[in-house]
Protein backbone atom coordinates (compact mmCIF):
# COMPACT_ATOMS: atom_id res chain seq x y z
CA UNK A 1 0.00 0.00 0.00
CA UNK A 2 1.42 3.49 -1.31
CA UNK A 3 2.43 6.23 1.25
CA UNK A 4 -0.59 8.06 -0.39
CA UNK A 5 -3.45 5.63 0.03
CA UNK A 6 -2.11 4.66 3.98
CA UNK A 7 -3.04 8.33 4.28
CA UNK A 8 -6.70 8.50 3.10
CA UNK A 9 -7.48 5.17 4.62
CA UNK A 10 -5.85 6.07 7.81
CA UNK A 11 -8.33 3.96 10.07
CA UNK A 12 -10.60 6.32 12.88
CA UNK A 13 -12.86 5.03 15.44
CA UNK A 14 -16.20 4.88 14.40
CA UNK A 15 -17.36 6.91 16.97
CA UNK A 16 -16.72 9.70 15.08
CA UNK A 17 -19.02 8.99 12.30
CA UNK A 18 -21.62 8.55 14.70
CA UNK A 19 -21.15 12.22 16.47
CA UNK A 20 -20.40 14.05 12.54
CA UNK A 21 -23.70 12.73 11.96
CA UNK A 22 -25.36 13.51 15.11
CA UNK A 23 -24.06 17.13 14.80
CA UNK A 24 -23.88 17.51 11.21
CA UNK A 25 -27.83 16.07 10.52
CA UNK A 26 -28.85 18.31 13.41
CA UNK A 27 -26.96 21.22 11.47
CA UNK A 28 -29.49 21.13 8.80
CA UNK A 29 -32.76 22.57 11.22
CA UNK A 30 -30.24 25.54 12.52
CA UNK A 31 -28.95 26.24 8.95
CA UNK A 32 -32.44 25.59 7.08
CA UNK A 33 -34.76 27.74 9.74
CA UNK A 34 -32.36 30.40 11.35
CA UNK A 35 -28.92 30.91 10.15
CA UNK A 36 -29.44 30.57 6.30
CA UNK A 37 -33.59 31.21 6.72
CA UNK A 38 -32.87 33.72 3.18
CA UNK A 39 -33.13 30.21 1.04
CA UNK A 40 -36.63 29.50 1.71
CA UNK A 41 -37.60 33.29 1.01
CA UNK A 42 -36.64 32.18 -2.81
CA UNK A 43 -40.39 30.70 -2.91
CA UNK A 44 -41.54 34.16 -3.33
CA UNK A 45 -39.32 35.16 -6.15
CA UNK A 46 -40.87 34.89 -9.50
CA UNK A 47 -39.24 32.61 -12.35
CA UNK A 48 -37.71 35.11 -14.33
CA UNK A 49 -34.98 36.29 -11.67
CA UNK A 50 -33.96 32.34 -11.75
CA UNK A 51 -30.48 32.38 -12.95
CA UNK A 52 -29.39 28.65 -13.43
CA UNK A 53 -26.56 27.20 -12.11
CA UNK A 54 -24.19 25.00 -14.89
CA UNK A 55 -25.18 21.69 -12.53
CA UNK A 56 -29.26 23.22 -12.80
CA UNK A 57 -28.87 23.47 -16.48
CA UNK A 58 -26.89 20.30 -16.86
CA UNK A 59 -29.33 18.27 -15.39
CA UNK A 60 -31.64 19.82 -15.60
CA UNK A 61 -32.88 21.00 -12.70
CA UNK A 62 -36.26 22.59 -12.59
CA UNK A 63 -36.88 26.70 -12.00
CA UNK A 64 -38.25 26.55 -8.40
CA UNK A 65 -41.79 27.50 -7.82
CA UNK A 66 -43.44 28.18 -4.12
CA UNK A 67 -44.47 24.45 -3.71
CA UNK A 68 -40.89 23.17 -4.78
CA UNK A 69 -39.30 25.18 -2.20
CA UNK A 70 -41.49 24.53 0.42
CA UNK A 71 -41.94 20.95 -0.24
CA UNK A 72 -38.16 20.70 -0.11
CA UNK A 73 -37.69 22.39 2.70
CA UNK A 74 -40.17 20.02 4.64
CA UNK A 75 -38.96 17.00 3.35
CA UNK A 76 -35.17 18.22 4.39
CA UNK A 77 -36.35 18.98 7.59
CA UNK A 78 -38.01 15.77 8.41
CA UNK A 79 -35.17 13.56 6.75
CA UNK A 80 -32.09 15.82 8.76
CA UNK A 81 -33.66 14.80 11.66
CA UNK A 82 -34.91 11.25 11.33
CA UNK A 83 -30.77 10.83 9.95
CA UNK A 84 -29.64 12.26 13.21
CA UNK A 85 -30.72 9.31 15.39
CA UNK A 86 -28.39 7.21 12.83
CA UNK A 87 -31.21 5.17 11.72
CA UNK A 88 -30.72 3.67 8.26
CA UNK A 89 -27.77 5.90 7.68
CA UNK A 90 -26.79 4.76 3.88
CA UNK A 91 -30.35 5.20 3.13
CA UNK A 92 -31.56 8.23 4.52
CA UNK A 93 -27.65 10.09 4.31
CA UNK A 94 -28.18 9.57 0.87
CA UNK A 95 -31.60 11.21 0.49
CA UNK A 96 -30.48 14.12 2.93
CA UNK A 97 -27.57 14.97 0.82
CA UNK A 98 -29.51 14.86 -2.22
CA UNK A 99 -31.73 16.95 -0.67
CA UNK A 100 -29.54 19.26 0.45
CA UNK A 101 -28.17 19.70 -2.65
CA UNK A 102 -31.13 20.50 -4.73
CA UNK A 103 -31.36 23.17 -1.48
CA UNK A 104 -28.53 24.70 -2.61
CA UNK A 105 -29.55 24.83 -6.04
CA UNK A 106 -32.33 26.96 -4.87
CA UNK A 107 -30.10 29.04 -2.83
CA UNK A 108 -27.40 30.08 -5.33
CA UNK A 109 -29.12 30.23 -8.27
CA UNK A 110 -30.25 34.11 -8.00
CA UNK A 111 -27.33 36.06 -8.76
CA UNK A 112 -24.81 35.13 -5.80
CA UNK A 113 -23.13 32.28 -4.96
CA UNK A 114 -21.49 31.65 -1.67
CA UNK A 115 -18.54 29.75 -0.96
CA UNK A 116 -19.07 27.96 2.55
CA UNK A 117 -20.75 25.08 1.61
CA UNK A 118 -18.14 22.61 0.04
CA UNK A 119 -17.15 20.99 3.00
CA UNK A 120 -20.38 20.69 4.15
CA UNK A 121 -21.92 19.05 0.96
CA UNK A 122 -18.75 16.71 0.69
CA UNK A 123 -19.78 15.59 4.58
CA UNK A 124 -23.06 15.28 3.72
CA UNK A 125 -21.22 12.68 0.43
CA UNK A 126 -19.45 10.80 2.46
CA UNK A 127 -21.31 10.15 5.88
CA UNK A 128 -23.98 7.88 4.02
CA UNK A 129 -20.59 5.73 2.84
CA UNK A 130 -20.21 4.11 6.43
CA UNK A 131 -22.66 1.93 7.93
CA UNK A 132 -24.20 1.97 11.66
CA UNK A 133 -21.86 3.26 14.24
CA UNK A 134 -22.42 3.75 17.88
CA UNK A 135 -21.29 6.73 19.93
CA UNK A 136 -17.71 6.75 21.88
CA UNK A 137 -17.13 3.25 19.42
CA UNK A 138 -13.50 3.51 18.84
CA UNK A 139 -12.40 0.43 16.96
CA UNK A 140 -10.69 1.84 14.39
CA UNK A 141 -11.96 1.39 10.69
CA UNK A 142 -10.53 2.13 7.52
CA UNK A 143 -13.86 3.36 6.18
CA UNK A 144 -14.50 6.01 8.59
CA UNK A 145 -11.06 7.27 8.10
CA UNK A 146 -11.44 7.66 4.35
CA UNK A 147 -15.19 9.94 4.97
CA UNK A 148 -13.39 11.97 8.14
CA UNK A 149 -9.95 12.58 5.92
CA UNK A 150 -12.00 13.93 3.11
CA UNK A 151 -13.90 16.22 5.21
CA UNK A 152 -10.79 17.32 6.55
CA UNK A 153 -9.15 17.55 3.35
CA UNK A 154 -12.29 20.03 2.22
CA UNK A 155 -11.82 22.19 4.82
CA UNK A 156 -8.28 22.53 4.09
CA UNK A 157 -8.91 23.12 0.27
CA UNK A 158 -11.74 26.04 0.99
CA UNK A 159 -8.78 27.88 2.58
CA UNK A 160 -5.81 26.72 0.53
CA UNK A 161 -7.92 27.27 -3.40
CA UNK A 162 -9.26 30.27 -1.74
CA UNK A 163 -5.86 32.21 -1.63
CA UNK A 164 -5.51 30.81 -5.40
CA UNK A 165 -9.00 32.46 -6.50
CA UNK A 166 -7.32 36.44 -4.91
CA UNK A 167 -4.43 35.80 -7.32
CA UNK A 168 -6.21 34.69 -10.31
CA UNK A 169 -8.89 37.42 -9.62
CA UNK A 170 -7.67 39.89 -7.61
CA UNK A 171 -4.22 39.74 -9.02
CA UNK A 172 -0.58 38.86 -7.08
CA UNK A 173 -0.90 42.04 -5.00
CA UNK A 174 -4.45 41.31 -3.86
CA UNK A 175 -3.45 41.92 -0.29
CA UNK A 176 -2.42 45.59 -1.12
CA UNK A 177 -5.67 46.71 -2.03
CA UNK A 178 -8.42 47.92 -0.21
CA UNK A 179 -11.17 44.65 -0.53
CA UNK A 180 -11.26 44.46 3.58
CA UNK A 181 -12.53 48.15 3.50
CA UNK A 182 -14.73 47.58 0.88
CA UNK A 183 -16.24 44.99 3.21
CA UNK A 184 -16.29 46.66 5.98
CA UNK A 185 -18.02 49.61 3.76
CA UNK A 186 -20.63 47.68 2.72
CA UNK A 187 -21.28 45.31 6.26
CA UNK A 188 -19.21 46.80 8.94
CA UNK A 189 -20.54 46.29 12.61
CA UNK A 190 -19.88 48.62 15.49
CA UNK A 191 -16.81 46.41 16.19
CA UNK A 192 -15.77 46.77 12.69
CA UNK A 193 -16.83 50.18 11.26
CA UNK A 194 -13.94 51.74 13.54
CA UNK A 195 -11.10 49.78 12.03
CA UNK A 196 -12.07 51.96 9.14
CA UNK A 197 -10.04 54.62 10.01
CA UNK A 198 -6.44 52.57 9.95
CA UNK A 199 -6.05 51.62 6.86
CA UNK A 200 -2.50 50.23 7.27
CA UNK A 201 -4.35 47.68 9.73
CA UNK A 202 -6.70 46.36 7.50
CA UNK A 203 -3.78 45.68 4.67
CA UNK A 204 -1.97 43.89 7.11
CA UNK A 205 -4.86 41.74 8.28
CA UNK A 206 -5.15 41.61 3.93
CA UNK A 207 -1.92 39.76 4.11
CA UNK A 208 -2.63 37.81 7.47
CA UNK A 209 -5.30 36.22 5.87
CA UNK A 210 -3.43 34.86 2.51
CA UNK A 211 -1.05 33.40 5.01
CA UNK A 212 -3.30 31.72 6.77
CA UNK A 213 -4.93 30.21 3.73
CA UNK A 214 -1.55 29.34 2.63
CA UNK A 215 -0.76 27.75 5.86
CA UNK A 216 -4.28 25.98 5.93
CA UNK A 217 -2.56 22.28 5.18
CA UNK A 218 -1.16 22.34 8.54
CA UNK A 219 -4.89 21.51 10.03
CA UNK A 220 -3.67 18.09 8.64
CA UNK A 221 -0.49 18.05 10.76
CA UNK A 222 -0.63 15.89 14.11
CA UNK A 223 -0.47 17.56 17.80
CA UNK A 224 0.00 20.62 18.83
CA UNK A 225 0.62 21.97 15.36
CA UNK A 226 -3.05 20.84 14.06
CA UNK A 227 -4.78 21.71 17.07
CA UNK A 228 -3.57 25.15 17.19
CA UNK A 229 -4.85 25.91 13.50
CA UNK A 230 -7.55 24.54 14.46
CA UNK A 231 -8.41 26.84 17.12
CA UNK A 232 -7.24 29.60 14.85
CA UNK A 233 -9.13 29.05 12.22
CA UNK A 234 -12.28 29.03 14.81
CA UNK A 235 -10.72 32.21 16.38
CA UNK A 236 -10.70 33.78 12.43
CA UNK A 237 -14.40 33.05 11.32
CA UNK A 238 -15.47 34.36 15.32
CA UNK A 239 -13.44 37.98 14.31
CA UNK A 240 -14.67 37.91 10.77
CA UNK A 241 -18.44 37.51 12.40
CA UNK A 242 -17.86 40.11 14.57
CA UNK A 243 -16.64 42.47 12.59
CA UNK A 244 -18.62 42.34 8.76
CA UNK A 245 -21.13 39.52 10.37
CA UNK A 246 -20.39 36.80 7.89
CA UNK A 247 -19.72 33.83 8.86
CA UNK A 248 -19.00 30.43 7.48
CA UNK A 249 -21.29 28.33 9.65
CA UNK A 250 -21.47 24.84 7.70
CA UNK A 251 -17.77 25.13 7.13
CA UNK A 252 -16.93 26.15 10.70
CA UNK A 253 -19.20 23.05 11.66
CA UNK A 254 -17.09 20.56 9.27
CA UNK A 255 -14.16 21.59 11.55
CA UNK A 256 -15.38 18.93 13.97
CA UNK A 257 -14.22 16.36 11.97
CA UNK A 258 -10.96 17.24 13.39
CA UNK A 259 -11.60 16.17 16.62
CA UNK A 260 -11.17 12.82 18.42
CA UNK A 261 -15.05 12.67 18.65
CA UNK A 262 -14.65 9.16 19.05
CA UNK A 263 -13.55 9.50 22.53
CA UNK A 264 -16.99 11.12 23.22
CA UNK A 265 -19.71 8.80 24.95
CA UNK A 266 -23.62 9.53 24.54
CA UNK A 267 -25.09 11.33 27.97
CA UNK A 268 -27.06 8.54 29.52
CA UNK A 269 -29.86 10.18 29.75
CA UNK A 270 -30.11 11.09 26.05
CA UNK A 271 -28.58 7.25 25.28
CA UNK A 272 -31.70 6.09 26.87
CA UNK A 273 -33.86 7.41 24.45
CA UNK A 274 -36.58 9.92 25.97
CA UNK A 275 -39.53 7.20 25.25
CA UNK A 276 -37.97 4.88 28.11
CA UNK A 277 -37.89 7.99 30.68
CA UNK A 278 -41.04 6.63 32.83
CA UNK A 279 -39.75 2.93 32.59
CA UNK A 280 -36.22 3.37 33.40
CA UNK A 281 -35.32 2.66 36.70
CA UNK A 282 -32.26 4.64 36.76
CA UNK A 283 -31.62 8.19 38.04
CA UNK A 284 -32.25 10.41 34.59
CA UNK A 285 -29.60 13.49 33.81
CA UNK A 286 -27.01 12.65 35.79
CA UNK A 287 -24.07 12.18 33.47
CA UNK B 1 -10.89 -3.41 5.83
CA UNK B 2 -12.44 -2.48 3.08
CA UNK B 3 -12.19 -4.40 0.29
CA UNK B 4 -10.37 -3.91 -2.78
CA UNK B 5 -13.37 -2.47 -4.77
CA UNK B 6 -14.46 -0.67 -1.60
CA UNK B 7 -11.22 1.19 -1.95
CA UNK B 8 -11.16 1.47 -5.50
CA UNK B 9 -14.40 3.19 -5.60
CA UNK B 10 -13.60 5.58 -2.57
CA UNK B 11 -10.34 6.63 -4.39
CA UNK B 12 -11.79 6.66 -7.77
CA UNK B 13 -14.68 9.41 -6.38
CA UNK B 14 -11.99 11.20 -4.02
CA UNK B 15 -9.77 11.74 -7.66
CA UNK B 16 -12.66 12.87 -9.17
CA UNK B 17 -13.63 15.68 -6.74
CA UNK B 18 -10.50 16.92 -6.64
CA UNK B 19 -9.59 16.99 -10.33
CA UNK B 20 -13.16 18.84 -10.62
CA UNK B 21 -12.59 21.75 -7.96
CA UNK B 22 -8.87 21.95 -9.05
CA UNK B 23 -9.96 22.74 -12.62
CA UNK B 24 -12.67 24.60 -11.26
CA UNK B 25 -10.44 26.95 -9.47
CA UNK B 26 -7.95 27.48 -12.49
CA UNK B 27 -10.82 27.88 -15.17
CA UNK B 28 -14.01 27.62 -13.21
CA UNK B 29 -16.01 30.84 -12.08
CA UNK B 30 -19.48 30.71 -9.61
CA UNK B 31 -21.47 29.42 -12.27
CA UNK B 32 -19.96 26.22 -11.28
CA UNK B 33 -21.40 25.37 -7.65
CA UNK B 34 -20.32 23.62 -5.67
CA UNK B 35 -17.11 23.14 -7.58
CA UNK B 36 -16.31 26.72 -8.82
CA UNK B 37 -13.31 28.95 -7.40
CA UNK B 38 -13.16 29.96 -3.70
CA UNK B 39 -14.08 33.19 -4.22
CA UNK B 40 -15.09 35.50 -0.98
CA UNK B 41 -13.24 38.56 -1.26
CA UNK B 42 -11.17 37.91 -4.30
CA UNK B 43 -11.47 40.70 -6.40
CA UNK B 44 -9.37 43.63 -5.11
CA UNK B 45 -11.02 47.00 -4.49
CA UNK B 46 -7.85 49.52 -5.65
CA UNK B 47 -7.31 51.19 -2.61
CA UNK B 48 -8.08 54.66 -4.78
CA UNK B 49 -10.81 53.44 -6.26
CA UNK B 50 -14.74 52.73 -5.35
CA UNK B 51 -16.69 50.64 -3.06
CA UNK B 52 -20.61 50.06 -4.43
CA UNK B 53 -23.80 48.83 -2.74
CA UNK B 54 -26.83 48.56 -4.34
CA UNK B 55 -29.97 49.83 -2.61
CA UNK B 56 -33.67 50.54 -3.35
CA UNK B 57 -35.83 53.32 -2.73
CA UNK B 58 -39.21 54.12 -3.19
CA UNK B 59 -42.51 55.89 -3.36
CA UNK B 60 -45.50 54.92 -1.74
CA UNK B 61 -48.94 55.40 -3.71
CA UNK B 62 -49.67 57.85 -1.35
CA UNK B 63 -46.37 59.64 -2.36
CA UNK B 64 -44.33 58.81 0.94
CA UNK B 65 -40.40 58.22 -0.20
CA UNK B 66 -39.05 54.87 1.51
CA UNK B 67 -36.25 52.72 1.76
CA UNK B 68 -37.52 48.95 0.47
CA UNK B 69 -35.92 46.39 1.96
CA UNK B 70 -34.19 44.13 -0.86
CA UNK B 71 -35.41 40.93 1.64
CA UNK B 72 -38.90 42.19 1.17
CA UNK B 73 -38.19 41.08 -2.08
CA UNK B 74 -36.90 37.49 -1.50
CA UNK B 75 -33.68 38.80 -2.34
CA UNK B 76 -30.59 39.13 -0.80
CA UNK B 77 -28.80 42.10 -1.52
CA UNK B 78 -25.57 40.67 -3.36
CA UNK B 79 -28.37 38.91 -5.55
CA UNK B 80 -29.74 42.23 -6.69
CA UNK B 81 -26.06 42.99 -7.48
CA UNK B 82 -25.63 39.98 -8.90
CA UNK B 83 -28.36 40.41 -11.44
CA UNK B 84 -28.17 44.45 -11.76
CA UNK B 85 -26.91 44.38 -15.14
CA UNK B 86 -29.82 42.38 -15.92
CA UNK B 87 -32.62 44.79 -14.36
CA UNK B 88 -30.81 47.58 -15.92
CA UNK B 89 -31.59 46.35 -19.54
CA UNK B 90 -34.85 45.19 -18.47
CA UNK B 91 -37.00 47.51 -15.50
CA UNK B 92 -40.13 45.79 -15.98
CA UNK B 93 -38.10 42.89 -13.75
CA UNK B 94 -39.02 45.40 -11.07
CA UNK B 95 -42.03 45.32 -11.60
CA UNK B 96 -41.84 42.04 -11.66
CA UNK B 97 -40.18 41.99 -8.35
CA UNK B 98 -43.37 44.51 -6.99
CA UNK B 99 -46.33 42.29 -7.84
CA UNK B 100 -44.55 39.29 -6.28
CA UNK B 101 -44.09 41.50 -3.55
CA UNK B 102 -47.80 42.14 -2.94
CA UNK B 103 -49.02 38.32 -3.47
CA UNK B 104 -46.02 37.30 -1.05
CA UNK B 105 -46.45 40.47 1.47
CA UNK B 106 -50.03 42.05 1.40
CA UNK B 107 -49.52 44.11 4.62
CA UNK B 108 -46.57 45.71 3.00
CA UNK B 109 -47.03 49.22 1.86
CA UNK B 110 -48.01 49.64 -2.00
CA UNK B 111 -45.48 51.61 -3.55
CA UNK B 112 -46.08 53.18 -6.99
CA UNK B 113 -42.20 53.57 -8.06
CA UNK B 114 -39.06 51.28 -7.22
CA UNK B 115 -35.58 52.77 -7.96
CA UNK B 116 -32.94 50.90 -8.03
CA UNK B 117 -29.85 52.42 -7.06
CA UNK B 118 -25.94 52.15 -6.80
CA UNK B 119 -24.37 53.81 -4.29
CA UNK B 120 -20.57 54.60 -4.33
CA UNK B 121 -17.64 55.85 -2.01
CA UNK B 122 -15.18 57.13 -3.30
CA UNK B 123 -11.50 55.98 -1.87
CA UNK B 124 -8.49 58.09 -1.90
CA UNK B 125 -5.14 55.58 -0.15
CA UNK B 126 -7.89 53.42 1.58
CA UNK B 127 -10.24 55.99 3.03
CA UNK B 128 -13.64 57.28 2.58
CA UNK B 129 -13.33 60.53 0.62
CA UNK B 130 -16.45 60.72 -0.72
CA UNK B 131 -20.49 59.45 -1.48
CA UNK B 132 -22.75 59.25 -4.99
CA UNK B 133 -25.62 57.44 -5.92
CA UNK B 134 -25.89 56.18 -9.20
CA UNK B 135 -29.26 55.19 -10.48
CA UNK B 136 -29.79 51.60 -12.21
CA UNK B 137 -33.02 51.04 -13.44
CA UNK B 138 -36.59 53.22 -12.41
CA UNK B 139 -40.01 51.03 -12.60
CA UNK B 140 -43.20 53.58 -12.41
CA UNK B 141 -46.55 51.55 -11.67
CA UNK B 142 -48.28 51.75 -14.85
Amino acid sequence: MTAVSRWWFEPVGRGRIAWLRTLLYLFVPVDVLLTTSWVSQHADVPGALYQPLFIGRLLPLPTPTRGLVLGLQAALLVASVVAATGRRPRVLGTVVFLLYFEWMVVAMSYGKVDHDRFAYLVALAVLPTVGRARHGDREPDESVGWAVRCIQVAVVLTYFLAAFAKFRFGGLDWANGATLTRALLRRGTFLGTPLLSVPWLLVLTQWGIIAFELGSPLLLARGRIGRGMVAFSVAFHLVTFATITIIFLPHVMCLLSFLALENLRMPAALRRGTRSGQRDPEPVGVT
Amino acid sequence: MLSPLGRGLRGGATAAVLVAVLIGTAYGDDDHFPVGPFRMFSTKTPRDGAVKVALIRGVTVDGREVRVSMASFGLRRAEFEGQLDRIAEDPSLLGVLVTARERARPGSAKLREVRLVSARWELQDGRRVGYVEVPVAVWTRP
